[in-house]
């Protein structure tokens, strides 16, 4: 399966008459898109948008979730299938992306929803969507709906501004146009025999509402653990129903762009022969833990993996799914490394972890959750400002009246993503 | 056919199951003290069906907690029930305590997650794990 990523690079955005790409500006008509976004659902009752840029004193706040412009120029399927096109194959032909433009949710599920994105000062340096430029949609949606509605509601509106912004982009030359192949199992196993074949472990937050993951439409808490062509995650195959804790649930748009993916393709026929991904969910009871982390240890030893990487999302409870997945896959004889974040309490000492296996001996890190930060007021708020009083992360008063805010980074969009879609790092002196 | 019950201090879930859910009203340090009723049942011979830590509002956060736990059986440990109870009352500890005044609708809100969570695992129940009463009545 081959797919052409067509990088067209965006530099500003603005309003304008007519959504269109011109010299690498992306101008948005504010009706028709707030059209769009309404989508004929009756359940909305009112969408407000506007324009977030990079340097900003702008905050943005709760964001349920952050979708790239793409759009499929030829191959089959569309972009964020089972949602937005129908459920055919993608991954393969020529996807044009609006890179550097975002599409941002805000609106209101629960009472407690957190997601900060500031787009200037301290806040701006945790989340990879400071640099973004960003058109940020606020659902209000009419009163008496329940809160799944709500979710789901958001989460549609936000998959349409998506698409409509990455039409914008289907007839524009791209400034750089990346390749990724993966053949099908046996061809790709004798490419290059004497590389170390891995495989992918894609762990996917699955626990219910505001916890949920879709894979082309399907809830995945109902899928068993499938294969997946590396290239079908860069056009929406992986949809997210996720917005806490903010830190480390992948947006959509980070599925999209998935560091992990990249880079193993980078090294793809290097050093390593990357035959592709395993995705696997995080239910809430033992017995499917046991279910999923079995089957995923089976598929991965039937692919011939000689290592494998796992990511986690989320935190706590798919830590039992981690270290399963670890122990089953490990005992197979075949080497693993994990990547999660930590919870390791404010000062860094404590247990980072739910849950451990000695087995576990190559972990990467995306940072602790717990951090504290204080984020200083911004001129402009986007969103529901007041949710910052309830938020989790924060605590009684961490929304000071000026609108400073003081609490844990698990409030910052992606801040601990483990994709390592993020800036956290550490280095040795 | 084995037979299992809930703990629960959310009044929605006593609402959802009223014939399969033993009831603890305490709020304060409620989270908690479901967690130590369920590490107690695990000694007595339950197993855990759902991961306590399951969801990603944080036990300091919200205060209401469901879990489904089978019925104790003499002379029955199992360690991996007793491995992720345990863990998730050392997450617990490790959290700041709760101190916040909640307004009344996040409190709904937080009620309707955990039985939003603790449904995801009812659902997931095999046909051979039932819920009933316990004690039975």
């Amino acid at each position: 399966m081959r797919l052409e990523i067509g990088n067209i690079i965006i530099k500003d955005v603005q309003f304008g008459s007519a959504t269109e790409v011109k010299n690498s500006v992306l101008f948005v008509n504010k009706e028709e898109l707030i059209d769009i976004v309404k989508g004929g659902d009756e359940r909305i009752a009112s969408v407000e948008v506007y324009l977030a840029k990079p340097g900003e004193e702008t905050r943005i706040i709760p964001v349920k979730d952050v979708i790239e412009p793409r759009v499929k120029v030829n191959g089959s399927g569309g972009i964020l299938p089972g949602f937005m096109s129908n459920v055919e194959q993608v991954g393969s032909g020529r996807t044009n992306v609006l890179k550097g433009a975002a599409m941002i949710t805000t609106g209101r599920i629960v009472g407690f929803q957190e997601g900060i994105i500031d787009m200037s000062g301290p806040g701006a340096a945790y989340t990879p969507f400071s640099k973004t430029y960003n058109v940020v949609v606020k659902i209000e949606q009419i009163d008496g709906i329940k809160q799944h509605e709500r979710e789901e509601v958001a989460r549609l509106a936000g998959f349409r501004g998506g698409i409509y912004l990455g039409e914008a982009g289907r007839n524009v030359t791209p400034d750089d146009v990346e390749v990724y192949e993966t053949k099908p199992l046996l061809a790709q196993a004798a490419e290059f025999p004497n590389l170390p074949k891995v495989v992918y472990v894609y762990m996917l937050q699955t626990q219910g509402l505001l916890h949920d993951t879709y894979f082309y439409g399907i809830d995945a808490k109902k899928i068993v653990p499938t294969f997946m062509y590396p290239t079908e995650a860069f056009d929406g195959a992986i949809a997210s129903g996720n917005c806490v804790s903010a830190c480390d649930k992948n947006p959509s748009y980070v599925h999209m762009n998935s560091p992990v993916i990249k880079e193993l393709y980078a090294r793809h026929g290097k050093d390593i022969n990357f035959l592709g991904c395993v995705l696997t969910n995080e239910n809430v009871t033992l017995a499917e833990k046991e279910r999923s982390s079995n089957m995923t240890a089976k598929l991965v030893e039937f692919l011939g993996a000689d290592a494998v990487i796992i990511s986690e999302e989320g935190f706590g409870n798919p830590d039992a799914d981690l270290v399963m997945n670890c122990n089953k896959i490990t005992k197979k004889g075949i080497k693993t490394v994990l990547i999660t974040d930590e919870y390791a309490g404010q000062d860094g000492a404590s247990q980072s972890l739910a849950d451990s296996t000695p087995l576990g001996d190559a972990c990467v890190t995306a940072g602790n959750a717990n951090e504290l930060i204080t984020l200083p007021p911004m001129k402009t708020v986007l969103g529901y400002p007041e949710v910052a009083d309830v938020i989790a992360g924060g605590t009684d008063g961490s929304l000071h009246p000026d609108g400073t805010i003081v609490g844990e980074i698990q409030f910052i969009t992606g801040a601990t993503s483990e994709l390592g879609f993020h800036y956290l790092t550490a280095r040795t002196f | 056919m084995e037979k299992a019950f809930i703990i629960s201090n959310n009044p929605l879930v006593w609402d959802k199951y009223p014939t399969s859910t033993q009831l603890h009203t305490k709020l304060e340090n409620g989270y908690k003290e479901i967690l130590i009723f369920a590490r107690d049942f695990i000694h007595k011979g339950s197993r855990i069906i759902n991961h306590p830590l399951a969801g990603s509002v944080k036990p300091n956060e919200t205060p209401f907690k469901s879990l489904v736990l089978t019925f104790p059986q003499i002379g029955v440990l199992d360690l991996d029930s007793l491995r992720i109870i345990e863990g998730s009352i050392q997450v617990y500890e490790k959290f700041s305590p709760l101190r916040r005044n909640w307004h009344e609708s996040v409190f709904d809100d937080f009620q309707f997650i955990d039985w939003a969570l603790l449904l995801s695992a009812v659902e997931a129940l095999p046909a051979t794990i039932r819920l009933f009463n316990y004690p039975e009545k």
